[in-house]
């Protein structure tokens, strides 16, 4: 539900890197979305096909690359990829992790077709 | 074709103001917590629960995330304190601006808890930080004890789990042990209080917490 507000927040980092006459030639937007950050990119790519539509920026497609919950572990030292997003490492059961990736989301790159 | 890297996260702004927010908080030894659960989980009735406990002890303000109405704000209104009314009009959660835009209504209170009430969803609202110093999920037994795992951001982010409507235990299909379990599953450092706002078992241990962390 809140994808369409995250949406939102896209379109005006876009605005802010883009000046006003090149928007129309904008043809992808890349995100990187964590698979732990609670944001569907089905949704994102639906929310941000419908506010683009009234906008210069009608012709950009959403391109979303989803980055893994990552965690490294304290005691065993080692990384691992829990597709849960759980606290737990995968190698010993260690409680004790932090996370490396997968919570953000991250506006990566804006593609212009000028040529 | 031309490429412009950006390489910034979208929530930016958002964590900004939450950072100003955070600051202000420090600098005025005000302690702020974000209270987040589904909707009817009880985090009103906790709210009312806390403030009777700490009724005249410790100045104590609200500001209340709904989606519509100011029927929660009429509510905490009856205890006396100075409470800040939200409506989101549709939004799932509350962002970092909502709430910097309702502490002037407190200036001059000498605030030391801050009790920020979420919309209720167990979902949106773990993306945005407000500014709080902790983050405290609610969960009731009625909801089912295999939420946590379900829902994980929220609890991933909360430092606080606190287990409502205790009481109900017995009517409802629902194991408070695998509840716990199942939260420290998705986070082992979760500090939790079971409690039950209509026989007030609990309250205090959870208020307790509080008390030690107010100045």
């Amino acid at each position: 539900m809140h994808e369409l507000s995250i949406a939102q927040n896209i379109l005006e980092t876009v605005q802010e890197h883009v000046p006003d006459e090149k928007r129309p030639l904008i043809s992808k937007v890349t995100m990187e979305i964590g698979a732990a950050s609670g944001v569907v990119a089905e949704a994102l790519t639906f929310a941000f096909d419908a506010i683009v539509q009234d906008t210069p920026m009608r012709n950009a497609v959403l391109d979303t690359v989803i980055v893994p919950f990552t965690v490294r572990c304290r005691e065993c030292r080692k990384e691992s990829q829990n597709e849960s997003g759980y606290m737990t490492c995968l190698f010993c059961d260690s409680p004790d992790v932090s996370v490396l990736s997968g919570t953000d989301l991250v506006l990566k790159q804006i593609e212009l077709n000028d040529e | 074709m031309s490429i412009v890297t950006i390489e910034r996260k979208v929530l930016e702004k958002n964590d900004e103001i939450a950072r100003k927010n955070r600051d202000l908080f420090r600098s005025q030894n005000i302690f702020a917590i974000n209270i987040v659960s589904s909707p009817g989980s009880g985090k009103t009735s906790i709210l009312e629960r806390t403030l009777e406990y700490f009724n005249g002890k410790v100045p104590v303000a609200v500001i209340e995330g709904d989606v519509h109405t100011d029927l929660d704000a009429q509510r905490i209104a009856k205890h006396n304190i100075p409470v800040v009314q939200v409506v989101t009009n549709g939004m799932c959660h509350l962002e970092a601006k909502f709430v910097s835009d309702s502490l002037s209504a407190f200036d001059g209170k000498n605030v030391r808890l801050l009790i920020i009430e979420n919309v209720g969803n167990l979902v949106c609202p773990s993306n945005y930080d407000l500014g709080e110093a902790h983050k405290i999920v609610v969960l009731s037994t009625t909801e089912g004890d295999d939420k946590p795992l379900k829902y994980p951001a929220m609890f991933r982010n909360a430092s606080v789990l606190l287990i409502n409507k205790i009481d109900l235990v017995p009517y409802v299909n629902c194991s408070i042990e695998t509840m716990v379990r199942n939260a420290l599953t998705v986070n082992p450092k979760l500090k939790i209080f079971k409690m039950s706002c209509t026989t007030k078992e609990g309250i205090a241990e959870w208020c307790g917490w509080l008390q030690e962390r107010i100045k």
